[in-house]
């Protein structure tokens, strides 16, 4: 059922819509998000590709059950919707195209965000400030200045925010940086860090296109500015475009960055200087780099370089390379020279590093307790901040000092520019 | 002195996807074109952008003692009669890295134009501006604007620069 945002707050926003829809579920705003026994309902925003697996990792779950699916795409609103009530029976899946509705819902209390990149920040913003706990993807923000207000009301209504680096909910990972923060590879000199190629040249020009029947093309520029619809620019490939995203540096970099922070104790800081260098398609519709190139340098002198990698395998990888050894991590390996490195055990008086082994499944359980998440969103900010003052770097292809603290550069008014954008009205960082 | 700026970096050129004769080629167009920043202005949506992926790089690699004279050539560009609402974009966003109040000055009367795009093109430039001569445009355009999405934009933008970093 597609409905107009006024009817869907009409149906929803009530006690009684409640009553009707979902007779099973009572939200918290009754029994409260602590009570045990209480199924939360939540609502997805964004149902493409990452949203349908935010659906997939949450409908088997009895402590969650998700009542709506809001998307700017009617295709993906009923996709999404018919797996929901595939799975739960009958058909009260609700749908919208405007977010809004379902992050102002009084019967909702989870919102999950797999949006395009631009609509992280805004979506997320608009959940909390109405009271809901959130679940946002990776990369956290498209700009510094966002992750900084994200961050800010999410203390400020004290609810609580998991971001998308689920390799922080993986064994692996996890271990690695365990043994990389109780001193397992000596004192860490260098960390390499390799991320999937980028997009591909298609073509120096482009033509505008008619709008598909069902996507509320204006809504899915939203903040952005105006450009004519062509079919290349939305789903999948608006990560090529630096609009919407940051390329593959925000969208891998999220991820293995997040691992080298966590594994060097930077979660609530960052490098102090960055330099780059970015190989940008000087004409066509994509903008991203193509090649990207990053030296990050924490105060103490380790350096992390950031690459993409020629090999043609999509996944990242990272080498932390520490005077006792080295440590080689991704999705598919964990290796260490020497090997008895892996073998070794963390004892009890040792850091023992945040563990989860679910990462959606970590998010509900401290919406139930309001403890921090393992990825909470200011964790995702600073990881965030590599990505972005990563891209920005390689634009300007110059060496950068960072403040860490303050999140500015020293003395470079132009790089100080670009950690924020104007938004295209009626959206704003207000 | 010169009003045209040359480009002929070698060093940037490597850096190009146009690596070698494609990347020569790009700066020699650039060189050879009377006026590259008004021929950035004259783009319609979709066509070839190099000329302002080359503009770009020279603003990005310039010392700040030249832009004051890259902005001069910038607003030149956006109030020349051939410049279209695409150009006018490219312009915008080349201004949001260097404006001053002179540019604020010459733009903000197109901060409530009619044309809804032309109207955030020209916030884009201008939001970037720092000070109190941006702070005063906005402000005055927020109530001055008819409504609707340029009005909540530009009150959007107004809140935004007066919330603390």
């Amino acid at each position: 059922m597609n409905v107009t945002r006024r009817g869907f707050v009409k149906t929803a926003g009530g006690a009684a819509g409640v009553v009707t829809a979902f007779p099973a579920i009572i939200p918290s705003t009754v029994l409260g998000q602590s009570a045990p026994s209480k199924v939360l309902t939540v609502a997805c925003v964004g149902v493409g590709g990452m949203g349908l697996s935010h659906i997939a990792q949450m409908l088997d779950r009895k402590t969650v059950r998700i009542v709506a699916v809001a998307d700017v795409d009617t295709y993906h609103q009923k996709r999404a919707a018919q797996m929901i009530n595939k799975k739960y029976g009958g058909a009260g899946c609700r749908t919208t195209g405007d977010f809004r509705d379902v992050t102002r819902a009084r019967d909702i209390d989870l919102i999950t965000v797999a949006t395009p990149d631009n609509w992280h920040a805004l979506t997320a913003i608009d959940a909390i400030r109405n009271g809901k706990d959130v679940f946002v993807e990776k990369p956290l923000t498209l700009t510094v200045r966002e992750g900084q207000v994200l961050v800010e009301e999410l203390r400020k209504h004290k609810r609580i925010g998991q971001t998308g680096t689920m390799q922080r909910s993986s064994e692996g990972f996890h271990r690695a940086a365990e043994l990389i923060r109780n001193g397992r590879l000596g004192a860490i000199k260098h960390v390499d860090v390799l991320i999937p190629a980028n997009n591909r040249y298609v073509g120096a020009t482009w033509k505008p296109e008619p709008v598909p029947e069902g996507l509320d093309y204006d809504f899915w520029l939203g903040p952005a500015p105006y450009a004519p619809y062509t079919s290349q620019r939305t789903h999948y490939q608006f990560r090529y475009i630096l609009d919407y995203a940051g390329g593959q540096t925000t969208n891998w970099g999220a991820h293995y960055l997040d691992i080298a922070q966590w594994a060097l104790g930077m979660d609530s800081s960052g490098p102090v200087e960055v330099d780059g260098h970015g190989v940008y398609p000087s004409s066509g519709l994509f903008t991203a780099p193509t090649r990207v190139d990053v030296l990050y340098t924490y105060a103490g002198g380790v350096t992390m370089r950031m690459r993409t990698r020629t090999d043609g395998v999509y996944d990242g990888n990272i080498i932390f390379y520490g005077d006792k050894g080295t440590l080689d991590v991704s999705r598919s390996k964990l290796k260490s020279n020497p090997e008895s490195i892996l073998k070794e055990k963390i004892g009890e008086g040792e850091i023992h590093l945040y563990k989860s082994r679910d990462h959606f499944g970590n998010w509900i359980e401290c919406v139930k307790s309001r403890a921090l998440p393992v990825s909470d969103l200011a964790i995702g900010h600073k990881t965030t901040n590599l990505c972005n003052i990563g891209n920005i770097v390689m634009q300007l292809q110059r060496k950068l000092t960072w403040d860490p603290v303050k999140e500015r550069f020293a003395d470079d008014a132009m790089a100080n520019r670009m950690l924020t954008r104007a938004m295209r009205g009626p959206w704003s960082l207000a | 002195m010169s009003d045209k700026t040359n480009v002929s970096d070698g060093q940037r050129a490597a850096s190009d996807p146009l690596a070698g004769q494609a990347a020569d080629a790009r700066y020699k167009s650039f060189n050879e074109t009377a006026d590259p920043w008004k021929v950035i202005g004259t783009l319609g949506y979709g066509d070839d952008r190099t000329m302002v992926s080359t503009v770009e790089r020279v603003i990005l690699d310039a010392d700040p003692s030249q832009y004051p004279g890259f902005e001069d050539k910038l607003l030149k560009s956006a109030a020349d009669p051939t410049c279209t609402e695409a150009g006018y974009g490219f312009v915008c966003r080349l201004l949001a890295l260097i404006a001053s109040p002179k540019s604020v000055a010459a733009l903000k009367g197109k901060l409530t134009s009619d044309n809804e795009v032309v109207a955030h093109l020209t916030r884009m430039a201008i939001e970037q501006v720092p000070g109190t001569e941006a702070d005063a445009a906005l402000r005055e355009a927020a109530g001055q604007a008819k409504g609707g999405r340029v009005a909540a934009g530009l009150a959007g933008a107004v809140a935004a620069r007066a919330r603390p970093l």
